[in-house]
């Protein structure tokens, strides 16, 4: 547990930000208030961070701060879903998902012409573990059935995608995110997506 | 955008009033109001209180003031005693009396003058507080933090030490901090002033330390 954390000393130290710096991005929720692990140690309250997340995030935000708002990067980071929807022609144009993926969702959902943006990260998604090579067809199905009945009930919350076969069947969970999970052990993990790296992922393609 | 133009809510004497989107809210007196407010401008004068959140541009309080939700605002001036049970964010902050928020607190800027019951975090870039009684937040971070304690004439002495006049965080972290009369179990910064009557159980600072000959310091460590 120790190596995945990273304590607020270090990271200033790592990355030669300041605390000023820190608080500012926490303020203009840069870094999500649920990263910020309070324990006691010998040395009084320290604060942690899940180190490969927070060290990713600050790098992006030090990269991108001096061409972009705050406010911009903020939208850019939040796992809410915007208002948008996209024209089936665009999404091809731009080759945001390959077309399996698309005729996929069209099999499950039928004919369509514009997509939500909440269907549009349930295929993104569906793409992305699709490239991997680790899923099939078939079970990616199941994947966008998971996404489509149950993705809205986290509501702007980030939450982790469980990807996990036993005995050659497959199954998705959709849990709450940074939660730990033990699985038996005939099961294996597929794979472990956190979705909202995926929505920023779609984001900056899309902007 | 909206065009249709958004009405008012007036009260004076007493009354009540459901919530809605206004353009100016105005209560002389004693008004509640039941549900969430929107508006651009939020004015109480005597007793008011929000059965819900309370989202403005503008937000000015005289008097006592009871907020349910949270508050969101871009300035908020307050005089006088004011609760707040859920989380308050604003971009400038500034009051004198008596405040309590429930949750935590977030600011550009923080200037306070009296006491307050932060239960959460105060996060604010520029904090300004100046101790006229007891005051109390869990954490306190951001980039220049000063606290003073009021000095002055006998009235205000005496009613210090009746009050055991001071303020007590869990941890305070910023690139400038400058303290008096506080007591807390860390505080850590760049440039560290520790001033006269604080109790600090320890200090991790970079670049600087100075401390008062009457604060008590117990470890003190340079990164």
């Amino acid at each position: 547990m120790e190596d995945h954390l990273i304590s607020k000393k270090d990271l200033l130290e790592l990355t030669g930000i300041s605390y000023g710096q820190l608080y500012r991005w926490k303020r203009k929720d840069l870094i999500p208030e649920d990263w910020f692990i309070r324990k006691s140690t010998f040395t009084g309250q320290e604060t942690f961070f899940p180190k490969d997340k927070i060290l990713e995030r600050i790098d992006k935000i030090v990269n991108l701060k001096d061409n972009t708002s705050l406010d911009d990067l903020a939208d850019l980071f939040s796992p809410s879903l915007t208002e948008t929807a996209l024209y089936k022609k665009d999404i091809i144009e731009r080759n945001i998902v390959s077309e399996i993926s698309l005729k996929l969702l069209t099999d499950q959902i039928g004919d369509w012409d514009v997509l939500t943006y909440e269907r549009l990260i349930a295929v993104y998604v569906l793409d992305q573990l699709l490239l991997t090579g680790e899923m099939s067809l078939d079970e990616g199905k199941i994947l966008l059935q998971v996404l489509n009945d149950h993705y809205k009930k986290f509501d702007g919350k980030s939450c982790d995608l469980l990807f996990i076969r036993k005995m050659g069947i497959a199954t998705f969970l959709l849990i709450s995110g940074a939660s730990e999970v033990y699985l038996e052990n005939n099961a294996k993990l597929v794979k472990r997506l956190v979705i909202s790296s995926s929505i920023e992922a779609l984001k900056t393609h899309l902007s | 955008m909206n065009t249709q133009p958004l009405g008012d809510i007036s009260i004076s004497g007493i009354a009540s009033s459901s919530g809605g989107t206004f353009n100016q809210v105005n209560i002389d007196g004693v008004g509640k109001i039941r549900g969430d407010v929107t508006c651009r401008q939020f004015q109480a004068n005597g007793t008011a209180k929000v059965e819900g959140n309370l989202q403005a541009d503008i937000v000015r309080i005289n008097g006592m003031s009871t907020i349910k939700g949270a508050v969101r605002a871009d300035s908020m001036q307050m005089d006088g005693k004011v609760t707040i049970q859920g989380p308050l964010t604003c971009d400038s902050i500034h009051f004198n009396g008596d405040v309590k928020i429930g949750a935590n607190c977030s600011a550009e800027q923080f200037q306070a003058s009296g006491t307050f019951v932060i239960e959460g975090m105060l996060n604010a870039g520029n904090i300004m507080i100046h101790i006229h009684g007891r005051c109390r937040a869990n954490e306190i971070g951001g980039e220049q933090i000063t606290v003073k304690q009021i000095r002055g004439n006998l009235m205000n002495k005496m009613m210090g030490a009746l009050f055991n006049s001071h303020l007590s965080a869990e941890v305070i972290e910023g690139d400038h901090v400058t303290l008096e009369n506080t007591k807390a179990q860390v505080v850590r910064g760049n440039q560290v002033a520790i001033g006269p009557d604080c109790v600090i159980d320890r200090v991790e600072y970079k670049e600087h330390l100075h401390i008062h000959p009457s604060a008590k310091v117990n470890h003190q460590l340079r990164l």
